[in-house]
């Protein structure tokens, strides 16, 4: 860019001022001092920015008004106006396809310092540390020279600082989780982490926990058991105290058992034995003895009472006809008595006939004692019958006509009788004495009649009497008539009814005659048959026939007890020849009397036949006394084992005594048994029998049990040693018991301390702790780290064009110094802090020096004025330089040689010189064609020539 | 020849640890103080419904910041399960549940635990006794492990599937956890599959010759372990074919943790004037957000994923851009982002899945005129360039870090940080820069400014 025009209405000393057509290259303004080249220089310095408020610049008649036609880089151009404090105003006189520039963008975005600094140089400009430029604008100045876009990198130090306090703020210095702002949050997290710590320690200590409380469990466990043992010791003690005294007895009898002396054999046969043995022996004992006295006795009976001397034949003879004999003497009495009674029958028979014979006598002497002749009367009951019932027959016959005579006779009485009272019926007086009365009647009614003619009352009461008597007659009259006639009547019937029953008697009476006649008949063919001559009455008949018949009957019992007699003495006769008989059998006696002699010596057979019996009893005593003896030998025989050769009752009363050994040795065991019973129901308890089991011995059934409890018992020497044990197990369960307390509790305090460190309450509490001191610290530290982030970018940066500028950066300008300086200086570099507003140089000899401040003025002018072309060249596209007084302390070589520079540098931008120094305007000429030259006075410009300026100028100086 | 087996291979558990989210309800918050429990449980719902043959576990079943009963108490329920299926676990101990310290718990029966001094061969046979699978291991004694472990992985013979289980950060210069490389694996002869823990990150480094593969953390915990976590179900069939390894992503977080940038100059014609718009911008990005695909797991193809499986998302909103409303947003930063916070969890509040709002982070810039003009300024240019420098030049970026100040530390390693310093990675060392960056340019301007003034 380069200004075409510039024209100045009002601002300080210039008032309508215009500069036309300015040159491309330089444009020289001279003018001496107070001529408008400062007010001039702050115009263009301004031109594109405005004139800000606070800076102090002359003053406006008005207000400011500069403007200037801009030439800008691609050819087009337009006009930058300034109005009073505004920013200026680009305007385009032509507005077509070209790109309209705002004036920040025709100043390359440069802001007004940059501008200032680089292209509007006064000798203020040129010094190390311009004017008003304390710290951070020292350092903006710095990169400004420095430029590459140092422009950003003024801010970096006091941005990088910032940043590093703001970090500092928050974190410290090196951002220590422990301090400032970290520290309540990292206070938290750590003591979470400590929490947490504890938390996790829970997991070591409720394993420690767990082990003693496992450990304590076993305790418990093994205590449990030990106590359960020494309660099943205490049990089996107690048992055992309570049964040692059995115990004891029991190993007694034992003792006893043993030595009971019976053998082996013995024992076997006595086991073999069924029960009751012994007392079967016992028994048979004293019956075989008494079997055999009773034996002895019989035989030694029967041998007195018999002849001979064989026994035992006789003996059997007897036996032999021991039925006979008992038969015999079993009717013996009935024999006697048979006999006794036919001797007496005999004799009733003589006497019956005697009698009987004497009564027929009296009944009739015809018959002369012929039995025969009565009992030829036919006389049976029927016929009695008959004859009693013919008697009776007449008597009541007899009876009968009596009655019915006497019956008809009183009939015929009463007959008469009523014959009479019938005739006095019928003549009656009563009915005069009613006509009578009548009569009366009839006149009391006249009389009333007439009476009424005279006193109707006594008339008519006179009358009513007739009328009432005239009733009454003949209401009687009627009534008494009525029953007479009944009467009568009743008394004719009456009679007929008699003279009926006369006739009706007098019929029946001549019937019973009749039938009495024909009974009287009948009765004399009964006297007849009787053989009754004479006439007797039915009575006597009747009593005869009654004789007859009674005669007939003793004479028929008479016959029959005479049959009887034949009978028994038949069989009386049979009994005795019997009785003979048997006598001829045992005696040899053989009696064959006729039966009359047998009769006779009956006394002597009875005899015989008692005796006979008390011998067949004998016998039998004697056989029954052998049997019963056999019958127990074979019982014994059948109990003991007996040889013939030995003696029975030796051998019976031997096994006895064996037996009663047995018995005694049975007793014992049973005695044992009994104990071992008891001992046993102690036992039986389950809790026995665990406590027994818990000794290690086998208690699967009731003997592995009792010989456990047996081998028990024989640990101990007496009930005091159990009793002391029984003791001491009882202690050991009190302090086992304590002890087993005391563990239950520990294990339940550490059961409930287990249950609180498995949970996780803790632990989430700690970690929740830590997360949230964490989500609250990381903000802080992300703030922390970008601050710091930030300024450690700065930081790399600032170093990044440290190293950059050493590069490259200065190269430039070091070729512009080395130009100006004529070769005595080499080399300008950065200073060690880059921000600092210095450079080193280094001289042609290399010689380094570390500041501008030792340069001589001259130098340090030119140094800087290096700088600024240099970056004046860098910046494009190109812009106004404006250089016031700026080489006055240069000589004239450096002049020269600054001015060659210049006019190199005017290719390519608008070089403004301002300057009162007439020697620099002629340099200027001497060594350039195109350059334009401007006289400047009292504010007016006017274009004059190179040489005219200078002799301007110069007539000045 | 090789019967097919069937797997699930997780690591990184950190059963018992908790999300680092502040200030949540309390609903929220026993959520998410279960949400590693319930992750576990996933894993071994999966391994039941898929019937799988066993369960690996690669080291850090706890955690060491977390350790405690219930986590113990809760991995013996878990395998319980498992038990009754007849599922075998075998687990190896990691950096941050060492055998020196794991031996606080008590491990179930089916639970093998290999063991530190060496390594171990466990041969995985079926009910008839037949020979399925071979898993070697070895676990950590203590919490840093620089023996070169794997070397002694060396299965008897490659008739069947040999598996590897190590917890390693597969760098070869840590020497914290197992050093190794890639290389170094597969050059370990007859390992079929090597199941590895320790990165939280699902990635299957290598599909086959052999199979390297990190599950990742089956439950993120912070926003450096964002995205929805799992574990990987194998199927193996018959050795020898490719096509025979099948390997899937099981999705198993309950909640999933989310940083999410929301530029307030993204629309063209609109910028938000209040924190009115501002909300309404993050809830409209809130309803993309759930209508998202929740799986992104690389190229491995993922399982389907249970309607239910997600609970909710913790987001931390970061404000970017440039826009007026900055001035707004810087005047008090923390207190708008305090009032943001507030505002958009009770406005959020009735999004199902639940979206909680854990921070707003405001990163904005206040609007540059000429963008492109700054940006060719010099200082400008310079500042990119040092950023450059800062970010890929190691000793540059530690010199860097340095002058940040010692609250923060590089996240060397992302197992064992200082909890009272802050960890920074490139994410964090890039937004550092961008709004120191930003900073700058705006001071640099009002300073120019104030020149001109």
């Amino acid at each position: 860019m380069r200004i075409k025009n510039l024209y100045i209405r009002d601002f300080g000393i210039f008032s309508n001022q215009r500069l036309e057509e300015l040159g491309s290259g330089v444009v020289v303004i001279g003018g001496y001092n107070r001529a408008g080249k400062t007010t001039l220089l702050q115009i263009l310095r301004h031109l594109g920015y405005g004139f800000p408020r606070g800076e102090i610049f002359p003053p406006a008649r008005g207000k400011y008004d500069v403007e200037g036609e801009l030439f800008l880089e691609e050819g087009s151009s337009c006009n930058l106006r300034i109005s009073g404090l505004a920013e200026p105003v680009v305007s385009y006189s032509q507005k077509g396809n070209q790109q309209l520039w705002s004036h920040r963008e025709i100043y390359n975005q440069l802001d007004l310092l940059t501008y200032h600094q680089i292209y509007t140089i006064s000798l203020d400009e040129l010094q190390r540390l311009p004017k008003n430029f304390p710290g951070r604008e020292g350092e903006k100045l710095q990169s400004i020279l420095l430029g590459a876009g140092l422009g950003d990198l003024v801010l970096i130090p006091q941005l990088e600082k910032n940043y590093l306090k703001e970090a500092e703020k928050i974190g410290g210095k090196n951002g220590t989780p422990g301090v400032k702002e970290f520290k309540p949050y990292n206070a938290a997290i750590r003591e979470g982490l400590i929490l947490r710590k504890e938390a996790l320690h829970q997991v070591e200590e409720y394993r420690e926990k767990q082990t003693r409380f496992d450990e304590i469990n076993l305790e418990i466990t093994t205590g449990e058991e030990e106590l359960r043992s020494l309660q099943c010791q205490v049990t089996r003690l107690d048992v055992l105290k309570n049964n040692f005294a059995d115990c004891h007895d029991k190993g007694r009898l034992e003792i006893l058992i043993n030595n009971s002396g019976i053998s082996t054999r013995e024992m076997e046969i006595w086991n073999g034995l069924p029960p009751g043995s012994l007392e079967r022996a016992r028994d048979l004992s004293p019956r075989m003895l008494n079997a055999s006295k009773e034996y002895n006795r019989c035989f030694e009976r029967f041998r007195d009472a018999v002849v001979g001397d064989n026994i035992n034949e006789l003996k059997e003879r007897y036996l032999t006809h021991k039925e006979e004999f008992t038969t015999l003497f079993q009717k013996l009495s009935g024999l006697q008595e048979k006999l006794r009674n036919y001797q007496m029958n005999e004799e009733d028979c003589y006497r019956q006939e005697a009698e009987i014979v004497g009564t027929m006598d009296q009944l009739n002497s015809n018959w002369r004692g012929d039995l025969r002749k009565v009992l030829e009367i036919s006389i049976d009951s029927l016929q009695q019958d008959q004859l009693t019932q013919q008697i009776e027959q007449y008597k009541e016959l007899f009876t009968k006509r009596r009655v019915l005579e006497a019956k008809v006779q009183d009939l015929k009485s009463e007959e008469i009788g009523l014959i009479e009272v019938l005739r006095d019926k019928g003549e009656d007086g009563s009915e005069n004495n009613l006509l009578r009365y009548f009569g009366v009647s009839v006149l009391f009614v006249f009389g009333g009649i007439g009476l009424s003619l005279i006193n109707v009352w006594a008339g008519l009461l006179l009358g009513i009497a007739g009328i009432v008597g005239i009733g009454l007659v003949q209401f009687y009259k009627y009534s008494t008539e009525s029953s007479l006639q009944v009467e009568r009547r009743g008394l004719k019937n009456q009679l007929i009814s008699i003279r009926s029953q006369i006739e009706d008697r007098e019929r029946e009476l001549q019937k019973t005659c009749h039938q009495a006649n024909f009974v009287e008949n009948s009765l004399q063919k009964y006297r007849q048959n009787l053989g009754i001559d004479t006439p007797i009455s039915p009575e006597l008949l009747k009593d005869y026939y009654r004789q007859i018949q009674d005669l007939k009957r003793d004479i028929m019992r008479m016959q029959r007890l005479e049959e009887k007699m034949e009978l028994d003495y038949r069989e009386l006769s049979q009994q005795l020849e019997r009785i003979a008989k048997l006598m001829g059998l045992l005696w040899g006696d053989n009696l064959q009397s006729p039966v009359r002699e047998l009769l006779s010596s009956s006394d002597e057979l009875f005899a015989f036949l008692e005796r006979g019996i008390q011998d067949l009893n004998l016998a039998l005593d004697l056989e029954r006394s052998e049997i019963v003896l056999n019958d127990i030998v074979n019982e014994v025989k059948e109990l003991v084992d007996h040889r013939e050769d030995e003696d029975i009752v030796d051998n019976l009363d031997r096994f006895i005594k064996t037996g009663e050994s047995y018995a005694k040795y049975q007793e014992l065991c049973v005695k044992v048994e009994v104990l071992q019973s008891q001992i046993m129901q102690s036992l039986k308890p389950d809790r026995v029998r665990d406590a027994m089991a818990l000794m290690g011995v086998e208690v699967n059934d009731t003997q592995q049990l009792f010989a456990a409890f047996e081998e028990y018992y024989t640990r101990f020497t007496s009930v005091e040693d159990v009793i002391k044990h029984y003791e001491e197990a009882e202690k050991s369960i009190n302090i086992l018991e304590e002890k087993l307390k005391n563990w239950r509790d520990e294990r339940q305090s550490l059961r409930d301390e287990i249950d609180r460190l498995a949970t996780t309450e803790n632990l989430e509490k700690a970690q929740h702790q830590i997360d949230q001191g964490r989500a609250r610290l990381r903000p802080l530290a992300e703030r922390y780290a970008v601050n710091n982030a930030a300024a450690f970018l700065l930081a790399q940066i600032r170093k990044g064009f440290i190293e950059k500028t050493k590069d490259t950066l200065l190269s430039q300008a070091s070729g512009i110094f080395r130009e100006v300086t004529g070769g005595a200086y080499q080399q300008i570099m950065p200073p060690e802090e880059l921000m600092q507003t210095d450079f080193q140089t280094i001289t042609a000899k290399g010689l380094v020096q570390e500041t501008a401040e030792i340069l001589s003025r001259g130098t340090r002018e030119q140094l800087f004025l290096a700088v600024r072309i240099s970056r004046i060249k860098e910046i494009q596209p190109p812009l106004p330089v404006i250089l016031d007084d700026t080489l006055v302390n240069f000589d004239s070589q450096h002049i020269s040689r600054t001015i060659d520079l210049l006019l190199e540098l005017a290719r390519s931008h608008q070089i403004f010189i301002l300057t009162c120094h007439s020697q620099l305007v002629k340099y200027i000429v001497q060594r350039s064609r195109d350059s334009q030259y401007w006289q400047l006075e009292d504010g007016r410009f006017s274009l004059v020539q190179g040489e005219e300026l200078v002799d301007y100028l110069s007539y000045t100086i | 020849m090789s019967k097919e087996i069937t797997f699930i291979h997780a690591a990184d558990i950190h059963l018992g640890s908790y999300i680092h989210s502040t200030n949540l309800s309390a609903e929220l918050n026993k959520i998410c103080a279960e949400a590693t429990f319930e992750a576990f449980r996933n894993v071994c719902d999966a391994a039941i419904e898929y019937q799988v043959d066993f369960l690996l576990l690669a080291g850090d079943l706890y955690d060491q910041e977390a350790k405690s009963v219930e986590a113990n108490r809760f991995f013996n329920e878990q395998c319980a399960r498992l038990q009754k299926k007849g599922i075998e676990v075998y687990l190896i101990a990691g950096n941050h549940d060492p055998l020196r310290e794991l031996d606080l718990f008590q491990l179930p029966e089916n639970v093998f635990l290999f063991g530190g001094d060496c390594s171990e061969i466990q041969e995985v046979v079926d009910q008839q006794g037949n020979l399925l699978a071979r898993i070697i291991g070895q676990s950590y004694r203590k919490r840093s492990e620089s023996r070169k472990m794997y070397s002694t992985f060396t299965p008897p013979d490659k008739t069947v599937w040999n598996i590897g289980l190590l917890h390693t950060q597969l760098a070869g210069q840590n020497n914290n956890y197992v050093p190794c490389s890639v290389t170094e694996l597969c050059a370990q002869e007859g390992i079929d599959y090597w199941a590895l823990g320790h990165i939280h990150q699902c990635r299957l480094i290598r599909s086959r010759d052999p199979v390297i593969a990190y599950p990742g953390i089956p439950q993120g915990r912070d926003f450096g372990e964002v995205g929805v976590g799992g574990c990987l179900l194998v199927r193996l069939g018959e050795k020898g074919y490719v096509s025979n390894i099948n390997i899937s992503f099981i999705p198993t977080s309950p909640i999933i943790l989310k940083r999410i940038e929301v530029s307030i100059d993204g629309e063209k014609d609109w910028e938000p004037g209040n924190l009115a718009d501002l909300e309404d911008l993050i809830t409209t990005r809130t309803k993309q957000l759930l209508q998202e695909d929740l799986i992104v797991s690389g190229s491995l193809p993922a399982a389907e994923v249970r309607e239910d499986l997600c609970s909710g998302f913790i987001v931390q909103w970061v404000l970017t851009g440039r826009g007026t409303i900055n001035q707004l947003l810087r005047e008090q930063t923390e207190e708008v982002e305090a009032i943001l916070t507030e505002n958009l969890r009770q406005r959020l509040s009735t999004f199902r899945p639940f979206v909680w709002t854990d921070s707003v982070i405001i990163h904005t810039g206040n609007p540059l005129p000429d963008l492109e003009s700054l940006q060719e300024r010099e200082i400008f240019r310079e500042i990119k360039g040092i950023i450059d420098r800062i970010i890929n030049d190691q000793v540059v970026q530690e010199e860097f870090i340095n002058s940040i100040g010692q609250i923060w530390e590089w996240q060397t390693d992302h197992e064992n940080i200082d909890e009272d310093k802050l960890q920074l990675n490139e994410e964090i060392l890039r937004e550092i820069l961008q709004q120191a960056e930003d900073m700058i340019i705006e001071d640099l301007l009002v300073g120019g400014d104030n020149y001109e003034d």
